[in-house]
C-alpha cells in the first residue's frame, strides 16, 4: 500500500486512519494500534516540521511494504533536505530529557517503541523504514 | 482525534482530567487551559489521564512545560491514572523521573 500526503500536519490522520482500517481487518490488538499511531505521528510530524521550508508545497510517501498479524513494516520516504533521525543520541536523551531538542523526543519515543529502525539517502530523498513486531 | 478538559476542585487542589488524545493538533488546548490554572494561583495541581488514550510528544512537551511552570510558582503538579500505553510512554520519555505520578486521583490526593 502507497499513500502521497502533503507536508501538512493535518494529513497525518490520513495515514493513521489508512493504517487502522487495516489493523481492524486484521484484527491487530488495540495496543500495537496505538504505538503505531505515534510512531506514524512522530515521524510524520518530525519530516512536515523540519524537512521542508514551506508547508502543503511538498509530497511525503508513505509506503506500508507488508502488515499481517505478526507485524508491519512502513517506509516513510521525503525530498527534504538530509535528516538522519537516528544521529539522535538516544542514551543521553533520556537523562536530559527536560532539555531535549524538540523533534528529538519523539525520536526517541519511535527509536523506543519500533523493533527495527533504519536510515538511507538515495536519490536525494530520505528513507525511513520502521517495523513493529506484534508479540 | 478530539481532547476533552474537565475543570474541577477538591478543597484547595485543583483537578483537570483529560480525555481523548493529546496530538500535536490538540495539546495546544491542553497547554492554554494548564497555564491558565496555573497562572490563576493554583498551586496544587492534579492532571487525571483516566480518559487520555493516546499520546505523542507534542502532549509530552505540554505538561513539561507546565511542570516548569508550576515549579516557579512554588507549586506542584502530580499526574494520576496512566493507562499502559500512557505509562509507557512516559517511561520510554523519562518522565516517570520527572514527574510524580499516580496510580488514582485518590492517592494523587493524600498529603497533598
Amino acid at each position: 500500500m502507497h499513500y502521497i500526503i502533503s507536508n501538512n500536519l493535518n494529513e497525518i490522520s490520513k495515514i493513521q486512519q489508512h493504517f487502522n482500517t487495516q489493523s481492524e481487518k486484521l484484527e491487530i490488538d488495540v495496543r500495537w494500534i496505538r504505538k503505531m499511531n505515534i510512531v506514524i505521528d512522530e515521524i510524520l510530524s518530525n519530516i512536515i516540521k523540519y524537512a521542508y521550508e514551506e508547508e502543503n508545497k511538498y509530497k511525503i510517501e508513505v509506503i506500508i511494504e507488508y502488515f499481517n498479524k505478526s507485524k508491519a513494516r512502513l517506509i516513510f520516504i521525503d525530498e527534504g533536505k538530509f535528516f538522519n533521525p537516528l544521529n539522535y543520541s538516544h542514551k543521553k536523551a533520556i537523562k536530559n530529557v527536560e532539555n531535549l531538542e524538540e523533534g528529538g523526543l519523539g525520536i526517541h519515543l519511535v527509536v523506543n517503541l519500533v523493533n527495527n529502525i533504519e536510515y538511507k539517502r538515495n536519490s536525494d530523498k530520505n528513507h525511513l523504514y520502521v517495523e513493529m513486531i506484534f508479540d | 482525534m478530539n481532547v476533552e478538559l474537565n475543570t474541577y476542585s477538591n478543597n484547595t487542589i485543583k483537578i483537570l482530567a483529560i480525555s481523548g488524545e493529546m496530538n500535536a493538533n490538540t495539546s495546544s488546548e491542553v497547554d492554554n487551559r494548564l497555564t491558565n490554572l496555573i497562572m490563576g494561583g493554583n498551586k496544587k495541581l492534579i492532571v487525571n489521564l483516566a480518559g487520555l488514550n493516546y499520546i505523542s510528544s507534542a502532549g509530552l512537551r505540554v505538561f513539561l512545560s507546565a511542570n516548569k511552570l508550576i515549579k516557579k510558582q512554588n507549586g506542584e503538579l502530580r499526574i494520576s491514572n496512566l493507562n499502559d500505553l500512557v505509562k509507557e510512554v512516559f517511561e520510554i520519555s523519562g518522565f516517570t523521573m520527572i514527574f510524580s505520578i499516580y496510580s488514582d486521583e485518590k492517592d494523587a490526593l493524600k498529603d497533598f
